[in-house]
């Protein structure tokens, strides 16, 4: 079976795409929270919507990356065989 | 304090009440309470007419009192005596409860008799200077229970009746909440009690049917109106703090055919002076429902017997969440085929705040019963206990009386007390 390795350099990449969609999701929440006129505390209340939420954003952004990179990775692959 | 007395302080703790100042303005009664570290000492010889199956439920709850002897039992049944000596070995026996009440060792009895029995036990008891607890419906007729009370005026004697709720924290809490307004104005009361059984018991022989089936024949019971809708009707009063004017029913024999006189299934409609409306209904074959009384005002309900109260306005979902099902929307909106799918309803589901932190132990009777002992003890007739009972049991017998005639019924004014928590609409409406 053929190890899949992750450089650092990919690891940083990925863990500042989380941040990314993160501070998204943080963003989004309470620009909902003073387009609704809802209490404040809804920004620390609804954390883990907020956490789900970056979860799935960067699911689809994986995916995104998947469809666009995926063919190219390929066919690059088949060129340096 | 032994385990097993009443610890008022854990009382009003569950009620989630400052004190006694705020009961004893909603719930004046449990100021039987008030001198119950004094009479630690004192012992209530009580006597048990009538040990049937309620009856030793009772007895279930005063054994466990240690400010309670129950010292003696009549009844005509053997095996219910049998049954109660098995509780109470030490007891004396009596066939003829005039017997019992000529027993100078018993200070108050209980009654827990077939309801076209109660009238006469009581007046008897009474007049024999004995304290009365006697099980609701308290009398077969509003002639009957007028005299009870004024009986229990004339001697001065201890006269509870088993309208065990008012001892319920459940639903001292919520008469709390709705008298301070929390609700609003409370315009619909709708109360129902649904069984699926047929009410009926075993018969060792033909016989003995009408003895031990009382509840299902007429010359003994009001069927339901009597042995269920007391405790119901009685929380509507409480609730809107007046009597009704008005009430109507209809009562059937829709599904146990089985050769009963009374009904099983009823509804009746009583209404008040403001518009009010309470209903109560109760139907023996299907339980699905159960029993409630939905206290409807125009800014909450309340459901004392599930322990929970709803207000109208709930708040909005997060708005994050609102944020994210206006997107969904405005996306599978534009599409034909799609609904809503993954994303969360705007609004929150509204499934109410409970009354009390905990389900309390039990349902008020113990409380009740053991009030009923304080007050003997003390010789101090709580305020308002008599008057509810008799008020509930009347409300139960002019509903049965409505349905018995097919009419609308008015409240009979001469069967008015001098009770002025409900007096003031009637007065007004004469």
């Amino acid at each position: 079976m053929k190890e899949i390795i992750l450089t650092p350099k990919r690891q940083k990449r990925e863990l500042l795409t989380l941040l990314v969609c993160l501070a998204i999701a943080f963003c989004l929440n309470i620009y909902a929270v003073v387009a609704y006129e809802s209490p404040a505390w809804e920004i620390i209340t609804s954390l883990g919507y907020v956490v789900v939420f970056a979860a799935v954003l960067y699911a689809l952004w994986t995916g995104l990356r998947l469809i666009v990179l995926g063919p190219r990775w390929l066919i690059t692959r088949k060129k340096t065989k | 304090m032994t385990d097993t007395s009443i610890d008022r302080r854990e009382f009003l703790r569950e009620l989630g009440l400052a004190g006694a100042g705020v009961l004893a303005v909603t719930s004046p009664w449990l100021k039987a309470f008030a001198d119950v570290q004094h009479t630690n000492r004192e012992r209530c010889r009580l006597g048990i007419i009538g040990p049937g199956s309620r009856g030793r439920l009772l007895m279930g709850f005063l054994t466990q009192n240690p400010k309670v002897d129950i010292v003696a039992l009549a009844d005509i049944y053997q095996p219910s005596i049998d049954k109660a000596l098995e509780l109470v070995p030490r007891a004396k026996v009596y066939k003829d409860y005039r017997l019992l009440l000529e027993d100078k060792g018993v200070d108050a009895v209980v009654i827990a008799t077939p309801l076209n029995t109660h009238c006469q036990i009581a007046l008897d008891a009474m007049e024999a200077g004995k304290d009365v607890y006697c099980e609701k419906t308290i009398g077969y007729t509003m002639d009957e229970c007028f005299s009870m009370y004024a009986k229990h005026l004339d001697t001065g004697r201890i006269f509870f009746t088993g309208q065990q709720r008012l001892f319920d924290p459940r639903y001292i809490k919520a008469m709390d909440m709705v008298h301070q307004g929390m609700f609003g104005k409370v315009s619909c009361i709708h109360a129902f009690w649904n069984r699926n059984a047929d009410w009926r018991r075993e018969v060792p022989e033909p016989g003995l049917e009408k003895f031990i089936n009382w509840r299902l024949y007429k010359e003994s019971s009001k069927g339901l109106m009597t042995e269920l809708a007391c405790h119901q009707l009685q929380v509507g009063t409480w609730a809107l703090g007046k009597l009704p004017q008005k009430v109507m029913g209809h009562g059937s024999i829709s599904y146990w055919r089985d050769g009963r006189e009374v009904y099983d299934n009823i509804n009746c409609i009583y209404t008040f002076d403001d518009g009010e409306m309470m209903t109560w209904g109760s139907d023996i074959s299907n339980k699905f429902y159960g029993l409630e009384e939905q206290i409807m005002g125009n800014l909450g309900t309340i459901e004392p017997e599930k322990g929970k109260y709803y207000f109208e306005t709930i708040d909005p979902a997060p708005a994050f969440l609102q944020l994210l099902n206006k997107w969904e929307n405005s996306v599978f909106e534009s599409m034909p085929f799609a609904g809503t799918s993954w994303a969360p309803e705007t609004a929150r589901k509204n499934t109410g705040e409970y009354l009390l932190g905990k389900r309390p132990k039990e349902d008020g009777t113990s409380l009740n019963l053991a009030a009923f002992v304080e007050a003997s003890i003390t010789g101090r007739q709580p305020e308002r206990i008599a008057e509810e009972g008799y008020y509930a049991s009347l409300l139960c017998l002019l509903g049965h009386e409505a349905i018995e005639q097919g009419t609308m019924l008015e409240f009979p004014k001469e069967y008015m007390i001098d009770y002025p928590a409900y007096n003031t609409n009637m007065q007004t409406q004469q």
